[in-house]
């Protein structure tokens, strides 16, 4: 190894953050059907 | 009468089916965007795979001609990546550059001495593929390199890309990872944010959910790693025959049973068109090469395999539709003016329900894409939401608060003197059906007007008027013309300047 930042800890470290970010993904889905659903809803209540 | 009636009937609902095939595409988004959600239980990663004491040696070949002022910082930036400086090489492979790359290379493999490698070619202009394949076959001469990353003289990586990438090579199924590639000009312009927000559209959840259905439509040709053993398996080269090598390399990768796999955290940067012209000229090589894939590969489509995943239902649907959209649309369009002829009050009703389902898809894709990548939502979110363009969102806005719009309707066309009859809901529900065919004449026209260089500010209010999306559209279009006529299929570089912002 001759790069001073590459270790076993950064891999494992980055590993465990990219796992998270894709975890988010899910609620971010969510909140992005919960928009759809209440543009939907506005619609049904008041706009028509 | 029964006879005719039942006809009539049978004509109506055909019709109607057919005005609903313009809710495909925006259907097979939404699914889309619901596998993205799947992602992470599609995870094909182990802690014990990922190590940092058995990195591959990686090549990373770059084609390049003329690309001086982009190859300065490329460089650099690569050789500053946080990656065992033993373990990665450089080949730039000069395909007889006539500007100061020679020069530039020899100070660089000064600077970098082993690191750096200048491969020139005596005779170029063959295009990009014919450069690749001269360097492949340079590298692979020795037993050097474990894994190649194929780039372009532009793309400027962010420190941990690399090693972000490798780690997927440590499942043995997996022969090729591709990253994701922003948009990062220094200073974007409206094109430059419109193609920024695409591209997390199509890289960031597109290929998230390519990950899910198990295969991938197409490595990015700035951002591919292969295995050794990929390049050999491929005998070396890569696809020579097409304008689309890198969708070719993915679709033989996967063919032949191994894994193409998308890590949408190993992010890099590059330099993407400014103008209506330079985009279409681009695109339309894309486009181009992937009618000749879609041909090639025609037997791959709808048929179940063990060996891979293209087969699968939802890849072939999303490959056909992105391909025939402009198709899908203008049938559409046709069909609901027929059955406006026909049936006034069944044609809206029909008309109404295509672009509810629309336009809450959009809102509900739109948010999502925003949200998936932050930094680019700040950068791109007016262009995410001009997206369709501002007449279609209009009409969007149309159906889903009818009443309010139609307030403002009465209100706007009396102020000029239009009463709101009859003949006045009809002619303007009639623009409103046909608009999406329409746009994307409107959009070529733009091109036009683009490539007269005459009228430049007039350029970018006209594409948020009718919208990136018909511009996409109208460009596939001239796909179909330019392959069913023969056209010639040359390689136009697209000028980059080399002001990147990475990261």
């Amino acid at each position: 190894m001759t790069h001073p930042s590459g270790t076993e800890r950064d891999a494992r470290r980055e590993l465990r953050d990219d796992r998270r970010i894709e975890r988010r993904l899910v609620w971010k889905g969510i909140f992005a059907l919960l928009v759809a659903a209440a543009v939907g809803w506005l619609r049904q209540r008041y706009w028509m | 009468v029964n006879a005719a009636s039942a006809v009539g009937d049978l004509g109506l609902w055909v019709l109607s089916l057919l005005v609903l095939l313009g809710a495909v595409p925006s259907l097979l988004t939404v699914y889309q965007f619901v596998l993205v959600a799947a992602h992470r239980w599609r995870d094909h990663l182990r802690d014990e795979d990922v190590s940092l004491t058995e990195l591959p040696r990686v090549a990373v070949v770059v084609p390049a001609w003329n690309e001086e002022p982009v190859l300065r910082l490329s460089i650099d930036r690569m050789m500053a990546m946080d990656y065992p400086s033993d373990r990665l090489r450089v080949a730039i492979v000069d395909d007889a550059s006539t500007d100061e790359t020679p020069a530039l290379m020899a100070a660089k493999q000064q600077e970098y001495p082993g690191r750096v490698v200048h491969l020139r070619r005596a005779q170029g202009g063959q295009g990009k593929a014919h450069t690749l394949n001269h360097g492949l076959r340079e590298l692979l001469a020795d037993d050097w390199a474990e894994a190649v990353l194929i780039t372009d003289a532009d793309v400027v990586f962010e420190p941990t890309c690399v090693r972000r990438l490798v780690r997927h090579l440590g499942d043995p199924k997996v022969g090729a990872v591709t990253a994701f590639i922003e948009e990062a000009s220094e200073h974007p312009n409206w094109m430059n944010r419109f193609i920024g927000y695409e591209y997390a559209v199509a890289q960031a959840a597109g290929r998230r959910a390519q990950n899910v259905a198990g295969a991938q439509g197409c490595l990015a040709g700035g951002a591919q790693l292969h295995t050794r053993e990929n390049i050999d398996a491929l005998g070396g080269a890569i696809d020579t025959t097409t304008l689309a090598e890198d969708t070719v390399t993915t679709f033989l990768t996967q063919i032949d049973g191994r894994r193409v796999i998308f890590d949408g955290n190993a992010h890099c940067y590059a330099e993407e068109p400014s103008d209506v012209v330079g985009l279409w000229k681009q695109r339309l090589r894309w486009s181009r090469g992937n009618v000749q894939v879609a041909r090639r590969f025609k037997n791959v489509f709808f048929r179940p395999s063990r060996r891979h995943s293209l087969g699968g239902l939802w890849i072939g649907l999303m490959w056909w539709a992105t391909l025939l959209l402009p198709a899908l649309m203008v049938c559409s369009c046709v069909a609901l003016v027929v059955l406006w002829s026909f049936n006034k009050d069944h044609a809206h009703v029909v008309f109404t329900r295509l672009w509810i389902f629309n336009a809450l898809a959009f809102i509900f894709t739109t948010t999502f894409a925003v949200i998936i990548e932050p930094r680019i939502g700040r950068r791109c979110w007016r262009q995410a939401v001009m997206f369709p363009g501002l007449l279609s969102l209009l009409i969007m806005v149309a159906v889903i608060a009818p009443r309010p719009m139609r307030s403002l309707l009465v209100h706007v066309l009396s102020s000029v003197g239009i009463g709101w009859n009859d003949t006045t809901k009809s002619y303007l529900a009639l623009a409103a059906y046909i608009w999406v065919a329409v746009s994307m004449v409107a959009a070529w026209l733009i091109y036009r007007l683009d490539k007269t260089k005459r009228v430049g500010w007039l350029v970018a209010p006209l594409v948020y008027l009718v919208g990136y999306g018909p511009l996409l559209c109208a460009i596939t279009f001239s796909a179909y013309i330019a392959e069913a006529r023969g056209a010639a299929a040359t390689w136009d570089k697209t000028e980059k300047t080399g002001k990147v912002s990475a990261g």
